[in-house]
C-alpha cells in the first residue's frame, strides 16, 4: 500500500487538508494540487477516511504515496513524483 | 486533472445506470399490486399478491440496485477486475428484468412452469453475477473489510438463490425439509445473509465517505458481517437436521440474528449523530432505514417471552415491510442520491480537459426534488405498517409508493439526461 518515501522528513510544499469534506471535493483538491507539484516537492494531504480510489490515481500517474493512519483518527497521505 | 481521473478498470456510465434507473421502475408494478389487491394482498405472507410484490421489491429494486452499484465500485474502491462483467451488463440486465416480471406473473398466474423458467432466468443470472464477481474479488490483492464483506454478501446471495431455486423448481424435494422452514430460511438469508451483509459492506467504506461520519468501530468491520453469515449456516444446519428439533434452538438463532441486525442500525445511528454535517437526505433515509433493522430486532426480541405473538399473520408481514422497504430500499435509495451525481461528475470530469466549468456534485439532482420523493417513500412506508391494522390504508400506501418510485425515477433519469446534454456540449466544445 506505501511507498517509501525517498523526501522523509522534509516538510511538504502544498497541503491539502480534505478532513470533513465531502466527494468529490478531496479528490478535486488534491488533484489539482498535483498539477502544481514540482518533481523533488511533497504534497500532504489530511483526510478523515484512507483514500483508496485516489491510490490507483496516484499510481497510473506515477506518484507515490504513503499512508499513515494517525493516532487522532485522521490519514495523511504524503505524495512524490515517482522520477525525481 | 481529468487526465489523470481515467479509470482503466472503471465501467462506461451506462453500465451501473441501468440497473440503477431500471430499479424504481420495477418497483412500481408493487404498487399497482398494492393499488389493485389492496387489503388482500395484506392479508397473508403467503397470497399470491404478497409473492408477487415481495419478488419485485427483492429482484426488481433491491437486486438491480446491488448488482448496479457494485459493477461500479468493485473495480474503482477495491480494485477488483470485472471488465467481462461489464461487458455482459446489458444483457445481464435484459435477463434480471425479464426474469424478475415472470417470476411475479408466475405467482400471480399460479403456473408452476412459468414459476420455472423465471427461477432458470434468475438463477442463471445471480449466479454469473456471484461467480465472475466472486472470483475476481478473491484474486484482487485489496482484500479489506470491505472486500471481505462484500465476498460474505455474496455467498448469502448464493444461498437465497440456491433455495429459491429449489423451493420453486423442486417443491416435493424441499417439502420433505417443510415448506415454510425452508421459506423462511430463503428469507433469512436473503434479508440478512446477501441484502443487510452486503449493505454493511458498503456503508463501512461510502458512510464515512459520503455522509462524513467517524469509522464504524473495528469490531463491527471485523466480526458483525462474519457472526450474521455464521449464524445463518448454523440455522441451515438446524433445519435441514434434526437439531431443529431442539427446544428453543431456531428461536434463538433468530434472536442472534437480530441482535446483529439491531447492532449495526444502532451502530450507525450513532456515527450519523457525531457527524458535524447537518443530515442531508441521504443522512434521513438512512436513519428511517436503521430505526427499521431496529424495530425489527424489538420485535424478534418481543416475540421470545410472548407464546403465538409470531404466529399471528401480521407478525411476519411487519417484518417484511420493515425489512424490505423500511430497510433495504431506504437505504438503497440514499445511497442512491450520492452514487448516480457523483458518477455523472466524475464521467463528466473525464470528457472535461478544456476544464469548462461544470455542475457542482450537489446541484446535479435538485435538493427539494429530492427531499419530497424521501418524504412520499417515508409516507408509503408508514402507511404499510398501518394497512396491517387499518386495511384501508394500503390504498394510501399504493398511492405514496407510486409517487415515490415515479418521483425516483424523474430524478435518476434528470442526472442522466443531465449528463448526456452536458457530454454533448463538451463534445461540441473540444
Amino acid at each position: 500500500m506505501s511507498t517509501t518515501d525517498p523526501n522523509g522528513g522534509r516538510a511538504a510544499a502544498i497541503v491539502v487538508d480534505a478532513r470533513g469534506l465531502e466527494p468529490p471535493e478531496p479528490m478535486v483538491r488534491v488533484l489539482n494540487a498535483l498539477d502544481e507539484l514540482s518533481r523533488g516537492a511533497r504534497l500532504l494531504m489530511l483526510i478523515h477516511i484512507e483514500p483508496r480510489p485516489l491510490f490507483r490515481v496516484l499510481e497510473r500517474n506515477q506518484f507515490a504515496y504513503r499512508c499513515e493512519l494517525k493516532p487522532e483518527g485522521h490519514f495523511e497521505v504524503t505524495i512524490w513524483h515517482k522520477s525525481q | 486533472m481529468s487526465r489523470m481521473l481515467a479509470y482503466d478498470q472503471a465501467p462506461a456510465i451506462a453500465v451501473p445506470l441501468r440497473f440503477l434507473l431500471a430499479a424504481p421502475l420495477l418497483a412500481l408494478p408493487a404498487a399497482a399490486l398494492l393499488l389493485y389487491y389492496g387489503p388482500a394482498l395484506l392479508a397473508t405472507r403467503w397470497s399470491a399478491a404478497a409473492l408477487a410484490a415481495t419478488h419485485l421489491i427483492t429482484l426488481g429494486f433491491i437486486a438491480h440496485s446491488v448488482v448496479g452499484a457494485l459493477l461500479q465500485f468493485l473495480p474503482v474502491a477495491a480494485g477488483a477486475d470485472i471488465r467481462h462483467l461489464h461487458r455482459a451488463a446489458p444483457w445481464l440486465q435484459a435477463l434480471l428484468t425479464a426474469g424478475t416480471l415472470l417470476l411475479a406473473a408466475s405467482f400471480l398466474l399460479e403456473s408452476a412452469p412459468l414459476l420455472e423458467a423465471a427461477a432458470a432466468i434468475v438463477t442463471l443470472v445471480l449466479a454469473a453475477v456471484v461467480i465472475l464477481a466472486g472470483m475476481a474479488l478473491v484474486r484482487c490483492t485489496a482484500r479489506d473489510v470491505t472486500t471481505r464483506t462484500i465476498i460474505l454478501g455474496l455467498a448469502g446471495l448464493a444461498a437465497t438463490i440456491a433455495l429459491g431455486c429449489l423451493l420453486a423448481t423442486l417443491p416435493n424435494w424441499a417439502a420433505a425439509w417443510g415448506i415454510v422452514e425452508l421459506t423462511d430460511l430463503h428469507a433469512a438469508w436473503g434479508l440478512a445473509g446477501w441484502v443487510t451483509v452486503t449493505v454493511i459492506g458498503v456503508a463501512l467504506a461510502l458512510v464515512p465517505m459520503f455522509q462524513i461520519t467517524p469509522r464504524y468501530p473495528p469490531a463491527v468491520e471485523r466480526w458483525l458481517p462474519p457472526l450474521i453469515v455464521g449464524t445463518l449456516v448454523v440455522l441451515s444446519v438446524s433445519v435441514t437436521t434434526g437439531l431443529g428439533m431442539l427446544a428453543g434452538l431456531r428461536e434463538s438463532l433468530y434472536a442472534l440474528l437480530a441482535s446483529g441486525l439491531a447492532a449495526f442500525g444502532v451502530v450507525t445511528l450513532r456515527l450519523h449523530r457525531a457527524s458535524r454535517r447537518r443530515a442531508d437526505v441521504s443522512v434521513w433515509l438512512w436513519r428511517g432505514g436503521m430505526a427499521s433493522l431496529v424495530a425489527v430486532a424489538l420485535l424478534v426480541f418481543g416475540a421470545i417471552p410472548v407464546p403465538g405473538l409470531a404466529q399471528l399473520p401480521w407478525f411476519d408481514l411487519l417484518i417484511g415491510i420493515l425489512m424490505l422497504a423500511g430497510f433495504g430500499m431506504s437505504v438503497i435509495n440514499g445511497m442512491m442520491y450520492k452514487i448516480v451525481p457523483f458518477l455523472v461528475w466524475l464521467h463528466l470530469q473525464q470528457a472535461n480537459s478544456e476544464r469548462h466549468p461544470l455542475p457542482h456534485m450537489g446541484q446535479i439532482i435538485p435538493q427539494r426534488a429530492m427531499r419530497w420523493q424521501a418524504a412520499a417513500h417515508g409516507v408509503a412506508v408508514a402507511l404499510l405498517i398501518a394497512a396491517l391494522a387499518w386495511p384501508t390504508a394500503v390504498y394510501g400506501a399504493g398511492l405514496a409508493w407510486t409517487v415515490s418510485q415515479l418521483m425516483l425515477a424523474v430524478n435518476l433519469s434528470r442526472a442522466a439526461w443531465r449528463y448526456v446534454r452536458l457530454k454533448r456540449e463538451l463534445t461540441a466544445a473540444a
